[in-house]
């Protein structure tokens, strides 16, 4: 869209200011958009609630966490930051984690569920999942 | 379409209390929720609540031309629930490939008027029933408007022919942020084209109203509730939605907010 | 003569060893079966007991301290108590309008300021925590010091079968009789009875069933519904942090959680070990390669699972 190569490049620049920590275009009110900014990261935990309902402990994690990084979707937003946090999450969160990656190969793009039936261990726990379902055990 | 009455958005945590409704005028679905539809929405549909699809990642106002997909996924939507009508956003939500994960505010200049044109006739074309364009709620402005709010949303809809959804709380949000009248915004837009209005609830943080669908309705909006009934059209619309979206309160209190919106536009109250 | 022993009327107790080791083991099976449907009639309880208190529920589905984590829920949304460094919380003010017993005892445990995982050695709260255990058994939902009692004494049957399995091994090493099978049916008898005369359940099973029926009837209250804790109240609240555990409680106050150690009080199982168990809640996603389906505003909103004791899983 020839038309519209001006305006495509500017909203491109906003939304890289809002949530891939980019440089905010010049002339937007900086108070305001950070305002914007941080309500969005908010919205953004409150969703990664809803595929990952145990990392509810980590509210104040996740918001400093995904400062800068664009959204992915609930889903593999709370798995790359669980990834990425792995080492301080609580035990609920990891008992999430290894059942999601017992059941799913995700490599950092994509997740396919898994064919074959597959055991993680965590920290003070171990998952377990095959033919479809899983289960965890933790300490 | 009869008379306005209230209604309330659909949503799968408060599916029980909105089935116990027995007034209910109408509900609003997420279209994108629809690509696996709840049995109790459709029960809903079947008792003959007219049920709108409210589509939030189309990004009508980007840049670039709306994905197809998602324009038949909405015609799709608007079928299976048997709506009257669908809505969407005055708004763009990627860029360049990005997703920002929200609604966000166009310039309101020639160009992004055209491609907001260009974007809505393409989704009508594909719509079996007419579209209701609902101007968000913004925190921020683009350095450059050309038009004011009301301006570009009369052209917008003159030019495609799209109805409004009026959203009184981001008219009271909008208005309250850039230190502006909520009743003088609210009669600079095209009110005699109002398909349906959205009612919610927001919060004060850092200075700045934010309209949070999270917390109560407060009294502020009520009011512009009831300005925004005087100055709409009689009939023609479907009326007024509540739009709860988290941090859900008892059965009690939320019928207690709907009878509220009612007692503001002096309509009869569903619960 | 060694061949008319075995032909014929010199088998023991003028039976034949494969005959007897065949009616044995069927009257074991028989016996076993009879004490074990014994015990499971005994421990059926009560079901739906009725509306139950949130103390009850969180006793029931996690045990004392979730009954205590329970109740600082309550006082925790009532503005009845605060947390403090080192996982203590601190009475802050009155307790809310309708409290519990148990509850009242747990403010006036944290008074000035006390570790929350040594609340349950306050004698008040101690005495609280047996009047709920108490109601829970009349309930019947819980088994009480007698009916445990009674549970073990139905392995009686099982000793007179084992009595009479050794009489016939004496009878039959007397005889000088091939005894293997005699008693490898006699080591699994003896495990069976020692095993049963010394346990009985704690729960009813009625307790497993009531203690999912309300995480069904509570769910609306459950975070993955995003309830408003505030409006719903302190009641409310520890209802939810009774049935579903610390993350109802991280989900209304995630600071003080954190902070007073609440959560692990109420990640408690009600075995009153510290393990958990949990099952699968990811098997909504169907399609998660795509940023789309899992993705924001969509509101697909799949709810449920994720942590606690999902439905009676975590034994007991």
């Amino acid at each position: 869209m020839e038309e519209f190569a001006d305006l495509e490049a500017r909203q491109e620049a906003l939304v890289r200011a809002l949530v891939g920590g980019a440089e905010l275009p010049e002339g937007f009110d900086g108070a305001t958009v950070g305002a914007a900014s941080r309500a969005l990261l908010r919205k953004r935990f409150g969703e990664v609630l809803h595929a990952w309902p145990a990392l509810i402990a980590h509210r104040a994690e996740f918001l400093s966490w995904a400062e800068g990084r664009p959204p992915r979707g609930s889903l593999l937003d709370g798995w790359d930051f669980a990834r990425a946090y792995r080492g301080v999450l609580s035990r609920d969160a990891l008992a999430a984690l290894a059942l999601r990656e017992a059941l799913w190969r995700y490599d950092g793009v994509a997740a396919r569920r898994r064919r074959l039936p597959a055991v993680r261990v965590f920290r003070r726990g171990v998952a377990v999942a095959g033919f479809g379902r899983a289960r965890a055990w933790a300490r | 379409m009869t008379g306005p009455g209230v209604g309330i958005g659909w949503r799968p945590e408060i599916a029980d209390f909105v089935d116990g409704l027995g007034g209910l005028a109408f509900t609003e679905v997420i279209a994108e929720s629809l690509h696996h539809p709840d049995a109790r929405l459709l029960a809903l549909r079947d008792r003959g609540v007219p049920v709108v699809p409210h589509g939030v990642r189309l990004s009508l106002g980007g840049a670039e031309a709306v994905d197809p997909a998602r324009v038949t996924h909405l015609a799709h939507a608007a079928e299976l629930v048997g709506a009257p009508l669908v809505s969407e956003h005055v708004a763009f939500v990627r860029a360049g490939g990005l997703e920002a994960g929200h609604l966000l505010p166009v310039p309101r200049s020639r160009a992004a008027l055209d491609a907001l044109v260009r974007n809505v006739r393409a989704t009508t074309a594909e719509l079996g029933v007419p579209l209701a364009l609902e101007p968000i709620a913004a925190l921020f402005d683009w350095p450059d408007d050309d038009y004011t709010e009301g301006d570009f949303l009369t052209e917008l809809l003159d030019r495609t022919g799209a109805l409004l959804l009026l959203d009184v709380a981001n008219v009271y949000a909008n208005a309250r942020n850039r230190g502006q009248d909520p009743v003088k915004v609210l009669e600079s837009f095209p009110l005699e084209r109002v398909a349906y209005c959205h009612v919610a609830g927001g919060s004060e943080r850092e200075g700045m109203y934010h309209d949070t669908h999270t917390d109560p309705v407060p009294a502020e909006v009520l009011a512009l509730v009831g300005e925004a009934e005087r100055r709409c059209p009689p009939c023609g619309r479907l009326g007024y939605l509540l739009e709860r979206d988290g941090s859900y309160p008892p059965p009690s209190v939320l019928a207690a907010e709907l009878d509220a919106i009612a007692d503001a536009a002096r309509l009869p109250r569903v619960t | 003569m060694f061949f008319e022993d075995t032909s014929g009327s010199g088998a023991t107790w003028g039976i034949e060893g494969p005959a007897f080791l065949a009616l044995y083991v069927l009257l074991g099976i028989l016996v076993i079966g009879f004490v074990l449907g014994l015990r499971r009639w005994l421990a059926a309880g009560t079901d739906l007991p009725g509306d139950m208190s949130a103390p009850e529920l969180a006793y029931l589905a996690g045990g004392e301290r979730r009954a205590i984590a329970a109740s600082l829920a309550a006082l925790r949304l009532s503005g009845s108590v605060a947390s403090a460094p080192g996982g203590k919380v601190i009475a802050t003010g009155p307790a809310p309008v309708g409290a519990a017993p148990l509850d009242h005892a747990v403010l006036y445990a944290a008074g000035a300021g006390t570790r929350s995982n040594q609340l349950l050695r306050n004698p008040a709260v101690a005495q609280e925590l047996r009047a709920v255990r108490a109601a829970l058994v009349a309930r019947g939902q819980l088994l009480g010091p007698a009916e445990r009692r009674i549970t073990r004494l139905t392995a009686l049957p099982i000793i007179l079968l084992v009595v009479l399995g050794i009489a016939r091994l004496i009878a039959g090493l007397d005889a000088g009789r091939p005894v293997g099978f005699l008693v490898a049916a006699l080591v699994f008898f003896g495990l069976v009875m020692i095993v049963l005369l010394s346990s009985a359940p704690h729960r009813t099973r009625a307790a497993n069933r009531t203690v999912t029926m309300s995480q069904q009837r509570y769910q609306g209250l459950h975070p993955g519904y995003s309830p408003s804790y505030a409006d719903h109240g302190p009641h409310a609240a520890a209802l939810a942090v009774a049935v579903f555990g610390g993350i109802a409680l991280m989900g209304m106050d995630p600071v003080f959680a954190a902070e007073a150690e609440v959560d692990r009080l109420a990640q408690a199982t009600a075995t009153g070990s510290a393990g958990s168990s949990y099952t699968d809640s990811s098997s909504g996603y169907s399609d998660s390669g795509s940023s789309d389906s899992s993705s924001s505003s969509d509101s697909g909103s799949s709810c449920g699972g994720g942590g606690g004791c999902g439905g009676g899983g975590c034994g007991g």
